[in-house]
């Protein structure tokens, strides 16, 4: 097991800046998941920390040991892939084996290995297998397999299960997270799906184009996210992003209320820069609004009622933009029909139109409940 | 009812096409074999028969027995062998450098591999001749090797290379971070996964050079270091009327080529598509 | 270090053929252009001096040569027709499914894998009224009068050695063509057959628009190398009879071997190469006009 330390890495294909200086400390036996859009350069990251690809600038250690200039073999690390990568020809005792016989293990404690992890991930009756004859999930098993087997020092995974069904998917993820807390192995997980993200991670890294947007723990980039992007990517459904306008409050001279057209949202406290225009986006997640068929609220009309199962994602229309409401209750609104949206002012997050950034209000420092 | 019969015709057609296009390449060969198991007695007074009243393997026997043709055949077999044996070890590193990496010069490199397939070869028949003769390299199997070893490594390059890509990259990635080197990866993955395009190339090269006649007469003049194609055209010239022993003598050529056709056939259209576009 | 290492690492793999073919191809390339300047003889110790455009005015005065190049044109030309017009014909017949078309297609491919003199050879027998049926069958057929060697008749010998070549070469424009038929989606086909696009209609509008980048590579690689390829008439006759098939590649290697006037087959060489090159960059200026047109 190992910490890894990565310090201002940038990684350029020709003239072509992919990633653009990532720092980043993943603690000893962290499981850390680099999530964001596709493209954005996790798999470049995770490519540079195997020393699979060239660093460009910056330094990437392991345990306090510079590994920029080793070759992949002599860094100790295991590396799950999207395809698994099982080799073909090879069965799958041969699969597992292949690490451990290039490291000189001897015969009977390689034996006593592959039985071993081939026991905990339910392998035994398949290890005379060639890939081939497998099903999707057993492949699955047999690619972590054959990270396990090593013990290195940590474990890198890239989008490991984007090529399961939905269901095989969920139950997966119980396993890798089940087997994680078992191991205690430092682990760097890719992925661009936020729910894998948010159900794994012990902290999380949202990336977008090649930069490290906000790392922390899930439910703090959930509820305090950092700037427009880690807002609209975590949470499904995603949040509301509405344009809005800052009119100074008479009432109270510390506040602001958030207008939406000529709609008052919600009165604020004041931010600690306010933007010249007034103008600023304001984020409110749909689970967290309420409404009813009250007059007192803000007037919308119903567009479109999706029914999920569990409950319902209510696009409605406020103030001439649309936003969604997602809630649990058995509700009997249709199309067209009217209602009153309620929100609670603590729960609105005003973002800066230009850079995104988040705008905290003057008094409150830390995080949001 | 119409278009049932319609397509009934087409079918006939179809089949009849193919007939004709199957007669006309077995034909020659069917011709070869016919007149080599021919009696010589009846090679005159039998004509056209498609089949002789009786055969005979008296044109093996002489062609093994008194002819320098068993020479020929083994100067052929160790030209072949090498020339496959090294162009494919050069097309493999080369192949396998296009299909894994880029780098400064790769653009340029891969065009001049292609211009050499649309040389005259004719043309460095001279120069190549004056160049390997003061190193005693004329009148040598060596020297054919080497001459056949330059002219199908760039064919041989761009088919392993075709055979290269078809490997996803992750494999070896795998290879490597479970501790391998990348010859290792190379020896242990790449290897075992493109063995049947391997053959092909040998069997494509190994083709070309049992083949190869202008070089081989130019440059290899006396009979001791002559190829089977040189020697059949030499006993061709010298006794033009023992047509039993010719044949027998063309179909021991042929022997070796057929097996490696059987060998390659199923990469036949990967093999001639990777030539054809690529170069 | 690690990283110089990694960066000469393509350029050590690459080096090997590099260096054998800049040797063996490109020396010898340049070497040769050379020679066409300078007398060479082979065996002729007092050769060697430098004679400027000398050969090219023997050549510009030697019928042979002229001849050589007509024939190099009518070669060429039936040549590629004729393989080309099978081969996409088999190509075609070979792309659906039917029962024994493995087998068909492993007997039909097998002239490829013929050596190309055996080749030569076997139709210089065939057309031999001692040992082959095809003298007697042609003028049972009426298309001769007496069961005659074609080879030997100086105003048709030459179609001797295209009928080898064809027969030697359709395998591999069927191979190429097939291999680009079955990369040809076979949704296109039923959405044409849905619009309802006959069979012809589907092989206008979507097999030739679709086989066009495959048949112009393919075509213009074997135009030049038929051109340079003198194997089966060196085999057939010899360039004869009375030179009626000597094409340019037979007339250089000739002259050669033969008469190991080295200098002179350089010159008609470097000609030869020349109409190629020019060739080839005129298909190249005509497709990249075609292209700025659709
Ligand atoms: N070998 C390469 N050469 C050039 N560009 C590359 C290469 N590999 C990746 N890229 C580019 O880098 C960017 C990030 O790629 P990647 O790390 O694979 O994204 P992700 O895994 O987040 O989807 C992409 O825009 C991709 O096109
Ligand atoms: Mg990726």
């Amino acid at each position: 097991m190992a910490a890894i330390s990565i310090k201002g890495v940038c990684k350029k294909y020709g003239t072509v800046s992919v990633l653009r200086g990532i720092d980043l400390e993943v603690r000893d036996g962290e499981f850390i998941v680099l999530v964001g859009p596709s493209g954005c350069g996790k798999s470049t990251l995770l490519r540079l920390i195997a020393g699979l690809e060239e660093i460009t600038t910056g330094e990437i250690r392991v345990d306090n040991r510079v590994i920029n200039e080793l070759a992949p073999k002599e860094r100790d690390l295991a590396m799950v892939f999207q395809s698994y990568a099982l080799y073909p020809h090879m069965t799958v005792r041969e699969n597992l084996r292949f690490g451990l016989s290039l490291r000189g293990i001897p015969r009977e404690r390689m034996e006593m290995l592959v039985q071993g992890v081939s026991e905990k991930l339910g392998l035994t009756g398949l290890l005379e297998r060639k890939p081939r004859q497998l099903s999707g999930g057993q492949r699955q098993r047999v690619a972590m397999g054959r990270a396990i087997v090593r013990e290195p020092k940590a474990f890198l995974f890239d989008e490991p299960l984007s090529n399961l069904d939905a269901r095989l998917r969920e139950q997966m993820r119980y396993e890798i997270r089940r087997l994680y807390l078992e191991l205690r192995t430092t682990s760097i997980y890719v992925t661009h799906d936020q729910v894998e993200a948010m159900t794994m991670a012990d902290r999380i890294v949202v990336m977008n184009d090649g930069i490290a947007q906000q790392v922390g723990p899930p439910q703090e980039l959930y509820d305090d996210p950092a700037n427009l992007f880690v807002a609209g990517f975590i949470g499904a459904p995603a949040m509301n992003l509405l344009e809005a306008t800052l009119r100074e409050d008479s009432g109270a001279p510390g506040d602001v209320t958030v207008m939406i057209g000529s709609e008052a949202l919600a009165a604020v406290q004041r931010p600690s820069s306010m933007p010249v225009t007034g103008r600023v986006i304001a984020g409110i997640r749909p689970e967290r609004m309420s409404f009813g068929a009250d007059a007192n609220g803000i007037p919308a009309e119903v567009d479109l009622v999706e029914a999920t199962g569990i409950g319902m994602i209510m696009h409605i229309k406020a103030g001439g933009q649309l936003l969604k409401i997602y809630t649990t209750d058995r509700i009997k609104f249709r199309s067209g029909d009217r209602l009153a949206m309620h929100i609670d002012p603590l729960d609105l997050l005003l973002f800066d139109v230009d850079s995104g950034k988040r705008l905290r209000p003057l008094s409150q420092g830390a995080a949001h409940p | 009812m119409k278009h049932c019969l319609k397509v009934r015709l087409y079918w006939i057609l179809h089949y009849a096409l193919l007939a004709l296009f199957v007669v006309f390449a077995l034909f020659p060969l069917y011709w070869l074999v016919k007149v080599s198991i021919t009696p010589n007695d009846l090679l005159y007074s039998e004509g056209v028969r498609l089949w002789p009243s009786h055969t005979t393997f008296a044109h093996y026997v002489s062609v093994l027995r008194h002819t320098a043709f068993p020479l020929f055949f083994r100067n052929s077999v160790i030209v072949a062998g090498a020339t496959s044996v090294t162009s494919t070890l050069i097309a493999t590193a080369a192949g396998y450098c296009f299909s894994r990496f880029s780098f400064t010069g790769k653009f340029l490199i891969v065009g001049v591999l292609m211009v050499t397939q649309m040389f005259p070869l004719v043309m460095i028949v001279a120069p190549i001749f004056r160049l390997l003769s003061p190193l005693g390299l004329t009148n040598s199997l060596t020297g054919l090797v080497i001459v056949y070893t330059a002219f199908n490594v760039p064919f041989a390059t761009f088919l392993m290379q075709s055979f290269f890509d078809a490997v996803p990259r992750d494999l070896e990635e795998a290879a490597m971070i479970d501790g391998a080197s990348r010859f290792r990866a190379f020896r242990s993955i790449i290897v075992p996964l493109t063995l049947p395009g391997l053959a092909a190339t040998l069997g494509f090269v190994f083709t070309a050079a049992w083949s190869e006649l202008l070089f081989a007469l130019m440059l290899n003049s006396s009979s001791d270091a002559s190829t089977f194609p040189v020697g059949l055209l030499a006993f061709v010239s010298k006794f033009s009327v023992d047509f039993g022993q010719m044949m027998a003598a063309g179909v021991l050529a042929l022997l070796p080529v057929c097996a490696f056709f059987l060998l390659i056939q199923r990469h036949l259209v990967q093999g001639l598509t990777a030539g054809a576009v690529k170069g | 270090m690690r990283r110089t290492l990694l960066w000469l690492e393509p350029y050590f793999y690459a080096a090997p053929s590099v260096i054998l073919i800049g040797a063996i191809m490109f020396v010898p390339l340049v070497i040769g252009l050379s020679y066409a300047f300078h007398d060479i003889t082979l065996l002729d110790p007092l050769s060697g001096d430098y004679v400027g455009l000398q050969h090219f005015r023997e050549l510009y005065a030697d019928a042979s040569f002229w001849n050589a190049l007509r024939n190099t044109v009518i070669w060429t030309v039936s040549c590629v027709v004729l393989q080309f017009g099978l081969g996409l014909m088999l190509a075609l017949l070979l792309n659906r499914p039917f029962v024994g078309r493995r087998a068909i297609q492993l007997c039909v491919f097998l002239p490829w894998a013929v050596p190309s003199f055996l080749s030569g050879l076997n139709w210089a027998w065939l057309f031999n009224p001692v040992v082959g049926p095809l003298p007697y069958w042609l003028s049972a057929l009426g298309v001769m009068k007496t069961p005659d060697n074609l080879l030997s008749d100086p105003d048709h010998a030459l179609w001797g050695p295209i009928i080898a070549n064809v027969w030697w070469g359709i395998p591999f424009f069927a191979i190429t063509l097939l291999a680009a038929l079955q990369s040809i989606p076979k949704d296109l086909y039923e959405a044409a057959t849905m619009d309802g696009a006959n069979a012809w209609q589907q092989f206008r509008r979507i097999t030739l628009p679709l086989l066009a980048p495959t048949i112009a590579i393919t075509v213009m690689l074997r135009t030049v190398w038929i051109a340079n390829f003198p194997d089966l008439i060196v085999v057939m006759t010899r360039g004869g009879p009375a030179d009626s098939t000597q094409i340019l590649a037979s007339y250089i290697f000739t002259q050669a071997f033969q008469r190991l006037d080295f200098g002179y087959a350089s010159a008609v060489a470097a000609v030869l190469l020349l109409l190629l090159l020019l060739y080839a960059l005129a298909l190249l200026a005509l497709r990249h006009a075609l292209a700025k047109r659709g």
